[in-house]
């Protein structure tokens, strides 16, 4: 069984987005997109942890029964993550300071077992390898988003302390609101869940009008009437 | 027991073994790579840290920021631990510059905040003077009780300077209540606790001062 790669990017990014449609890792997500720097941060450590071990799945799964596979695989992606975690420290440790507690917890996203067992246990190596970068992107799409609209709506700005990940980035901060007084429910936990809820409503409503599109529904009154 | 029992009970234990042995090489050939970074920004994190507490002259190579004193909440060589309200083992750190103490920075732990503890440090120079001081930990409301972080506010900066010489115990407290600091609004628990636990450092650090400096 194989995919095309371009099903697989289309799943990932929209049609089977895990944290959109799946809803898988809403825990990470919600607690780390308060700011786009802690977004940025924690979706390269989500594609990293989610190719790597989706990759790795793949290439052991002929030794793998179905006896072992849950701790194998649990094991395997903790392996991944520590080794993240270690990186994060190593060279980006400021920011390991602000988000490094909730790196730990990329093991406990359902996303990266999900995927481990759903597609990497059953496919080669090079389409797990790309539906673990697809998957890892559309997760940290929906973080950046919801760290932009979090960030703008609770300090009036954007891209503050980008120099915590990339250190040529210092003046990236972009004010868009002048005098701005802040919005603080956008960054505490209610805040997180009520825009999540916008932007699953968004989708739906893309999915459907593009859905209408692609197949015209045609009225059931019209029908009978051709009969 | 038949073969078949042994094999269905061997094989799955005996990948899993593998399994787990090519995880750990990984994961050991990850940390001996990255130990050596990690300890070099543990390090630098920890002097800024401690230079914002007590701004010295970074580039002179004389400029030491000593670990040497382990404080426990009891069983102190030093008069009036008890002042420091600490919880567990902490780290003062001596400054000294050409071989000589020019100060210290103490920690503390601040019990009567309006959530839980506020960890502390407190820089003092030679003199009795604060050089600064930094919240490590709170559990402060946000929006309220937070403003005495410094990226929140500038508030924690109007202690540098002062001394239990040039500001009496007594006024060691919030304007409402007649004291020399300032207050914010919606929280005055907070501010208040602050204001006295860093008092209380400085009382401590005049009883103590030859042994803190030259021990």
């Amino acid at each position: 069984m194989s995919t095309p790669a371009d099903s697989l990017i289309k799943q990932g990014l929209w049609s089977n987005n895990p944290a959109l449609v799946q809803l898988l890792g809403l825990c990470p997500l919600l607690a780390v997109s308060t700011s786009i720097v802690n977004a940025l941060g924690l979706g390269l450590a989500t594609i990293l942890v989610l190719a790597a071990s989706n990759l790795f799945v793949s290439l052991i799964r002929q030794q793998v029964n179905n006896t072992i596979r849950l701790p194998a695989f649990v094991l395997i992606i903790a392996g991944f993550v520590s080794c993240a975690e270690l990186l994060l420290q190593a060279y980006a440790y400021p920011l390991y300071l602000r988000i490094g507690i909730f790196i730990p917890l990329i093991v406990t996203n359902c996303t990266v077992l999900g995927r481990a067992v759903s597609f990497a246990a059953r496919n080669p190596a090079l389409p797990a390898f790309i539906d673990g970068v697809m998957m890892g992107l559309g997760f940290s799409a929906v973080l950046l988003v919801m760290g932009f609209i979090r960030e703008l709506l609770a300090s009036g700005s954007v891209f503050a302390n980008m120099e915590l990940l990339l250190p040529f980035a210092a003046n990236w901060e972009l004010r868009i609101l002048p005098n701005y007084s802040g919005f603080l429910l956008a960054i505490l936990p209610p805040g997180a869940f009520i825009l999540m809820g916008f932007i699953l409503a968004l989708r739906k409503w893309l999915d459907l009008k593009f859905t209408d599109i692609q197949n015209p529904r045609i009225p059931a009154q019209a029908i009978s009437n051709h009969e | 027991m038949n073969d078949s029992l042994l094999r269905s009970l061997f094989t799955p234990t005996s990948s899993l073994l593998l399994i787990a042995l090519l995880v750990a090489l990984l994961l050991g050939a990850v940390f001996e790579l990255s130990a050596p970074h990690i300890a070099r920004q543990q390090e630098a994190a920890l002097r800024a840290n401690l230079m914002e507490i007590f701004p010295a002259d970074e580039t002179d190579p004389m400029l030491y920021f000593e670990p040497s004193i382990t404080l426990s909440p009891e069983n102190s060589n030093f008069v009036n631990i008890e002042l420091l309200a600490l919880r567990e083992n902490k780290v003062a750190y001596r400054i000294t510059a050409d071989g000589s103490a020019i100060g210290i920075i103490l920690p503390a732990v601040a019990r009567e905040a309006y959530n839980g503890d506020i960890d502390l440090l407190v820089g003092i120079a030679a003199d009795g003077a604060i050089s600064g001081v930094r919240v490590l930990q709170h559990r402060e409301t946000p929006g309220l009780g937070d403003k005495i972080e410094l990226r929140i506010s500038d508030w924690i900066l109007g202690f540098d300077g002062h001394s239990l010489n040039n500001t009496a115990p007594p006024d060691w407290t919030v304007q409402k209540a007649g004291g020399e600091f300032d207050q914010f609004s919606g929280a005055t628990i907070t501010p208040r606790a602050l204001i006295q636990k860093v008092r209380d450092v400085l009382m401590f650090y005049q009883q103590n001062k030859d042994e803190l400096l030259n021990l």
